[in-house]
């Protein structure tokens, strides 16, 4: 699947064309019920995240469009997966107030996971800009690999040389992300 | 932003001011929007690259107005009934709990003697892989995936195995137990000996349920219960049975119930 089919699947979701989403329930939700209960999550979490990712998706793509690069399946399948680590992270304090209440915290809930996914989309396609090793140099070191790894793999002089390597690509990374326009929409 | 102001921000972040310093940085945020931003920004970065989650925070901006209209409009409502229905017409959804609840217990168990008996009234034999189908529960399967380990690896061995395809799942197994011999996860063991199973080697699939039994793995008895129906998918049933003896012999043994139920129907 190419990126030109993956925008025609975008449209007809936008278009509300439920042989579209009919068709992506089959072949992106199974992959998400493996993922989630692999996870420490059940059929029913599977089911909550999918269709949240789905909507999210679709809402992005009607409010300002957005641009998938990959298979929508792998795109799809991503947001999920953000969506559950998400899930997993968020605090066990949980508010249950009256009807209006919950409403209210269902929209901040949406509204949180799509800035997220914006937000990762970006940091994502920028790092991918990023010039030579640094990309992978970044994660190695925000992963905390060793410096003493770090150093090896990259074949610098010293711990301070990629110290000061870490910070260059660090800087250059949030240029490329602040000079981006969709930049304007997270802040 | 000059270069000793970002370091500033990256010590910040790392904690490696002094209190003191950490404290008037603060003030500094506070007083000053740009920067707050610039900190915001760095640290959605670092999370961003560390792979974890940091809080969120939802601007007050063009765009999230725009999100927060359409999110309350009937638009919204229609996309998301159209999502539903599609959940509503693929494949029902597998019962929550399914056998903690004894009435779908009973009937599950009706229905397998009804089998038994209907395939042995008709001459045909109370087989082996029949048994194993209808013991064999995917909610058996332990998890093996954690956040915050480096699980790439394990993480697409998984979905490849859930995908059936078990001869790449099990290359991705075994690239992960080789490189990683110190630190084994043993239930990786059951989706190696799932995967050996339904690729046909029997040899192989029992050898991976019996280093499950050997480990020091808290639950090393699944393997007992794996290894039992594996032996019971390949009709060996006189096997399958004293392996099932064998867990049996122990209260505490995973899936000691229906271990005893599966002895009865043999």
């Amino acid at each position: 699947m190419n990126s030109n089919s993956s925008q025609n699947i975008l449209a007809n979701l936008v278009n509300g064309d439920d042989r579209t989403i009919r068709n992506t329930y089959s072949s992106v939700f199974p992959k998400v019920i493996s993922f989630v209960k692999n996870n420490k999550g059940s059929y029913e979490d599977a089911e909550e995240i999918f269709q949240d990712a789905l909507f999210q998706v679709i809402t992005r793509a009607k409010i300002k469009g957005i641009e998938i690069k990959s298979s929508f399946e792998a795109y799809l399948f991503t947001v999920c997966k953000n969506l559950w680590y998400k899930e997993l992270n968020k605090s066990k304090k949980e508010v249950r107030n009256d009807g209006v209440f919950e409403l209210k915290a269902s929209e901040d809930k949406t509204m949180e996971a799509i800035l997220y996914q914006d937000r990762w989309d970006l940091f994502e396609e920028m790092l991918q800009k990023l010039s030579g090793n640094c990309a992978e140099l970044l994660k190695d070191y925000f992963k905390k690999v060793p410096y003493s790894e770090i150093v090896k793999k990259f074949s610098y002089a010293t711990e301070n040389t990629a110290f000061q390597r870490v910070f260059k690509c660090k800087k250059r990374l949030t240029e490329l992300i602040k000079n981006d326009p969709r930049y304007r929409d997270l802040v | 932003m000059d270069e000793s102001r970002l370091q500033k921000i990256e010590d910040y972040l790392a904690n490696q001011l002094s209190e003191e310093e950490a404290r008037l940085f603060e003030l500094e945020i506070q007083n000053d929007p740009d920067l707050a931003k610039e900190v915001a920004l760095a640290k959605q970065v670092n999370h961003h690259l560390s792979d974890t989650i940091g809080e969120d925070s939802v601007p007050d901006n063009e765009y999230t107005e725009k999100i927060r209209e359409f999110v309350q409009s009937e638009e919204a409502t229609k996309v998301r009934e159209a999502i539903a229905k599609a959940g509503k017409e693929y494949a029902p959804a597998p019962k929550k709990g399914f056998w903690n609840n004894s009435l779908f217990r009973v009937a599950a168990i009706a229905v397998l003697f009804l089998t038994v008996a209907g395939v042995v009234y008709f001459g045909n034999n109370n087989t082996g892989p029949g048994l194993y189908a209808a013991y064999y529960s995917e909610k058996d399967v332990p998890a093996i995936i954690q956040r915050d380990e480096t699980t790439d690896a394990l993480e697409n061995a998984v979905i490849k195995f859930q995908d059936e395809n078990y001869q790449e799942a099990l290359q991705e197994f075994e690239a992960y137990l080789s490189s990683n011999p110190e630190n084994i996860n043993p239930n990786v063991y059951v989706y190696t000996g799932l995967s050996h199973m339904n690729l046909g080697h029997e040899e192989e699939s029992l050898m991976e349920f019996d280093n499950l039994i050997n480990s020091d793995a808290l639950d090393s008895s699944k393997g007992l219960w794996f290894k039992a129906l594996a032996l019971l998918n390949f009709g060996e049933k006189n096997k399958a049975k004293e392996v099932l003896e064998q867990l049996v012999s122990n209260t505490s043994n995973f899936n000691f119930e229906l271990a005893n139920e599966l002895l009865g129907e043999l």
